[in-house]
């Protein structure tokens, strides 16, 4: 018989070392110690360790066999700027701690490094690892020690205007810590409170000075609402993620739980949150956070009735933003009347017809011989024209049903302070009472003279702030016939709570032969 | 000293107002509050993080050892756990969660003898199989792949590729790695795996501790060929850390490379060094019948070895077969003149090498493998390669 050449071309099949070594394929190998087979077609040397270019032989550290190494990517570099960087972290069994070696992942950083910031436990773990959203988390996997996180914090706390540029609080560092969320009453202890801003501000002993870390919910009430009870607040914060930690209670007293009750009765309340940031108007970047948890960016506040067992959601305090009016410093020192509306008299010699927190509505507060100051037009400084005048003079005067009429409100607040400057003053809202239609929510109305303008909270900007009045000439209907008709105004705030009253002034309304304005009513058809 | 706050409205004595006490809102319930968890091994399945084997801080203070529970995050809050987000696939069975996996929209628990798959399309975890005799004895026997998850245990190497779970010693039906090799080569508790995605490649370090100094030794599988081969210490037999992959998907550990230090060290596909130890035995050929034959020669087409060095020009390859199916690989392959081949010379390029059979035992052959192995003069040339062998033979009349 003529000789044969038998080819093997591939030794892609592997070991096979289970069955017959006759019986398996022309491609398996009965032994394959030493060699790979990836290359289809090709039998090459098997692979090997070598060193990386990471030679990180300084670093001591002893091994925990089958533990230790996690890699990462952040968007943010160990110099805190926004540029990608890689990272391993390695845990340092003989210091108990894990390290975090860096470099930087555009450039494939030749000359990389150790991060001074460590992560640092009790004692040895196993550690497990996860990363998610930017922050690394470190679990022990023999449950001995707490769980732990490291990652970069870019928080800009406590912005102060729409660009967050002038913000009290910066923390943008790398940073670690304990990764439970924990509650405030565990992060400031017995320092979380309420105070009554009825007649003030925070004083400077509710804030401190800094050393101990506080969280004061400021409140005040006015007539008028709908809390009727014994009312107990509690508080969570928000870390990062939007993660909602547990609630702490506002104790009078921690150690003995006992609870702050706030007792209402047809109240409306207003909140103000008080973080207190120490001795100066800002804090230091990076110095931590005044909360305990550099994590933080939010509160959730709620409330219940005293001896009920839910809470209920009340509101957010965003530490970032803050909302639509953000966040502004505040001193203790010479700030506790600030914003506080204090009414003047409107005239000058003196009122004798009550005229309450600054809000005047009468023709002439200085005799009772008087009337609500309703005028035909709004021209002149004081307006003209007495059309709408059914009768009568004086406080006899009765005015014409469903007349159209402009009513003078004379505003004067004493208080300069906390109502936004002359150039840029803080604005308000009227509420007035008693027209045909009522209430009517007033932003902008007729200025003395013509013009019309915003309701400043700021008064007498035209002249002496906090001496001079603000007047201003409210379109309106007068409402239907009727004896002791009750007219009344109020000035809201940004957030329409109410900080001043004209209180109720009655005028009789004559039947004037107008109708009503009619009332349509939306047809429904079947 | 002026002390300040920052105040929220930032408007003096501006308030958030409240008519009435909003009783619409939600209500805070606490009822599965977690204070704190330890956690043992974690997975991520889309934007939330499974842990498990936990021990949790409950909101009266009380510690609960839960070792067969899962708890699961709300999207985005990797820190958050409730205990009305537990997953309980089995328990009181004995075992332990040992590790997460994740591949897909799907979550891998391993205990101790038993894989569950859980899947996590729904709000509601559902699940989908329960693998006996296929859990792992520590964290470090899985391996999450691009092509599935990849894990071992004393019975032998499976992978779970989103639809089922594969045993990766069975190809064909035919199981290929004997259960003696992968029993002398598994550790129990310490056995590791790494994927080295250039190579598509599964590699298997055999412990982590320098107590042992076999557990530099290594089992490679290859995903794309679904082949195994074997390395004797291609790794370190030293303390060594768990296997990770870097910004270069380069498969990495560290290891003490002296009291205190640390080294780490990659995995490279194409060696670096010499090969300490190499073994390749081809199968017995009896080209398709156990009739007799005359085994003239065998030719190896390779490359590789020392150039340019007159004392060293080799590949340190010994060549050597054996014949009818005997263990005992002492058939001395001689050349042209009869002189005895221990050490293939180095070649630069592909070259065909002549190996002739003894004539004292190459007549009446019914089968023939070829072994290549190192020679004595030390390791084998790591650019040694092999594109093909051929085997000239006569087939013999049958009597």
């Amino acid at each position: 018989m003529p000789k044969k050449e038998y080819k093997i071309l591939g030794f892609h099949g592997g070991l096979h070392n289970n069955s017959d070594a006759k019986d398996i394929r022309d491609i398996d190998l009965q032994s394959a110690t030493g060699v790979s087979v990836h290359r289809v077609g090709r039998l090459v040397g098997i692979g090997n360790n070598t060193s990386t270019a990471i030679n990180y032989n300084a670093f001591t550290s002893d091994i925990e066999p089958g533990y230790g190494l996690h890699y990462f990517s952040t968007d943010y570099n160990n110099a805190e700027t926004a540029t990608s960087e890689d990272w391993l972290a390695i845990y340092d069994k003989a210091n108990t701690k894990v390290k975090y070696w860096y470099r930087d992942k555009a450039n494939d950083d030749a000359s990389p490094a150790f991060s001074l910031i460590e992560t640092t436990f009790g004692a040895n773990i196993n550690p497990n690892y996860y990363y998610a959203d930017g922050f690394l988390r470190i679990g022990d996997a023999l449950h001995g020690q707490e769980s732990k996180w490291f990652g970069y914090i870019d928080n800009e706390l406590f912005w102060k205007d729409e660009f967050g540029t002038q913000n009290i609080h910066n923390i943008k560092e790398w940073s670690t810590g304990t990764q439970e969320l924990k509650s405030l009453e565990v992060l400031i202890g017995d320092n979380i409170k309420m105070v009554d801003m009825s007649t003030a501000n925070p004083s400077a002993s509710d804030l401190g000075d800094g050393t101990t870390r506080k969280l004061i919910l400021g409140y005040w009430t006015t007539e008028g609402g709908e809390w009727n009870g014994n009312y107990v607040f509690g508080v969570t914060p928000i870390y990062e993620g939007n993660q909602e930690g547990p609630i702490s209670t506002i104790y009078d007293n921690l150690l003995n739980k006992l609870e702050t009750t706030v007792p209402l009765f047809n109240k409306r309340v207003m909140f103000q949150v008080h973080i207190p940031i120490g001795t100066a108007a800002t804090v230091t970047a990076d110095a931590p956070h005044r909360l305990g948890d550099d994590r933080i960016i939010g509160l959730n506040w709620y409330f219940k009735e005293e001896s009920e067992e839910d809470w209920i959601y009340l509101m957010n305090t965003d530490l970032k933003k803050g909302g639509k009016h953000y966040w502004e410093s505040y001193n203790s020192a010479t700030e506790t009347a600030y914003g506080i509306w204090d009414g003047k008299t409107v005239t000058d010699s003196g009122s004798v017809v009550s005229v309450t927190e600054g809000v005047d509505i009468l023709e002439d507060s200085t005799t009772p011989a008087t009337h609500i100051n309703f005028k035909d037009n709004n021209d002149g400084a004081i307006g003209s024209g007495d059309n709408w005048i059914e009768s009568g003079t004086g406080a006899s005067t009765t005015g014409k049903s469903y007349h159209q009429v402009y009513l003078e409100v004379n505003l004067n607040n004493e208080q300069t302070n906390g109502f936004g400057t002359t150039s840029v003053p803080r604005k308000g809202f009227l509420r007035v009472w008693g027209g045909a239609n009522s209430p009517l929510y007033v932003g902008n109305a007729t200025e003395s003279g013509g013009g019309s303008a915003s309701i400043d909270l700021l008064t007498g900007i035209g002249g002496t702030p906090g001496t001079d009045w603000d007047e201003y000439f409210v379109p309106m209907t007068l409402p239907g016939a009727g004896t002791d008709r009750e007219f009344r105004v109020e000035v809201l705030d940004e957030n329409f709570s109410v900080i001043a009253d004209s209180g109720i002034k009655t005028m009789t309304i004559a039947d004037s032969g107008k109708v009503a304005p009619p009332e349509y009513e939306q047809e429904v058809e079947i | 000293m002026a002390n300040y706050s920052a105040m929220n409205p930032g408007k003096y004595h501006l308030g958030v107002m409240f008519d009435f006490p909003p009783l619409q809102n939600r209500r805070l319930n606490e009822d599965y509050l977690i204070k704190n968890v330890k956690w043992k091994t974690s997975a991520m399945v889309g934007r939330k993080i499974y842990i498990g084997n936990v021990e949790i801080e409950d909101r009266y203070n009380r510690t609960h050892t839960l070792s067969d529970t899962v708890l699961k995050s709300r999207a985005g809050r990797f820190d958050s756990f409730t205990m009305d987000r537990r997953l309980d696939v089995a328990v009181g069975d004995g075992e332990d969660v040992v590790r997460l996996a994740s591949f897909a929209d799907r979550l891998l628990q391993f205990k101790q003898n038993t894989m569950y798959v859980i899947n996590c399309t729904k709000t509601q975890e559902i699940l989908e199989s329960k693998n006996k005799f296929k859990g792992v004895d520590h964290h470090n026997a899985v391996c999450e792949t691009d092509y599935g998850v990849v894990w071992c245990n004393e019975h032998g190497i499976y992978m779970y590729n989103g639809r089922s779970v594969n045993e990766l010693f069975i190809t064909e039906g035919v199981r290929n790695v004997s259960e003696s090799t992968w029993n002398a080569f598994y550790k129990k508790g310490e056995t590791m795996l790494g994927y080295v995605a250039s190579s598509k490649q599964i590699l298997f370090y055999r412990g982590v501790d320098d107590a042992d100094n076999t557990t530099g030794n290594v089992l490679i599988y290859d995903l794309v060929t679904g082949s195994f081969v074997q390395g004797t210490d291609q790794g370190n037999n030293e303390d060594k850390t768990n296997l990770i992959n870097d910004w270069n998907n380069d498969l990495l550990y560290g290891y003490e490379s002296s009291a205190n230090n640390t080294l780490l060290q990659k995995w490279a596909v194409t060696p670096t060094a010499g090969i300490a130890t190499m073994d390749v035995k081809t199968k017995f050929f009896n080209f398709e019948n156990q009739s007799r034959k005359k085994i003239y020669k065998v030719e190896i087409t390779y490359k590789g070895g020392v150039i340019n060095d007159i004392d060293y020009e080799t590949t340190n390859v010994h060549p050597k077969y054996s014949v009818d199916s005997s263990n005992s690989y002492t058939g001395v392959f001689r050349d042209a003149s009869g002189n005895a081949i221990t050490n293939i010379p180095s070649s630069s390029d592909w070259s065909v090498i002549e190996l002739y059979t003894s004539a004292i035992d190459n007549n009446n052959v019914k089968s023939i493998s070829i072994q290549l192995t190192e020679a004595s003069l030390g390791a084998v040339r790591q650019n040694f390669e092999v594109n093909d062998i051929a085997i000239i033979y006569r087939q013999k009349s049958v009597k």
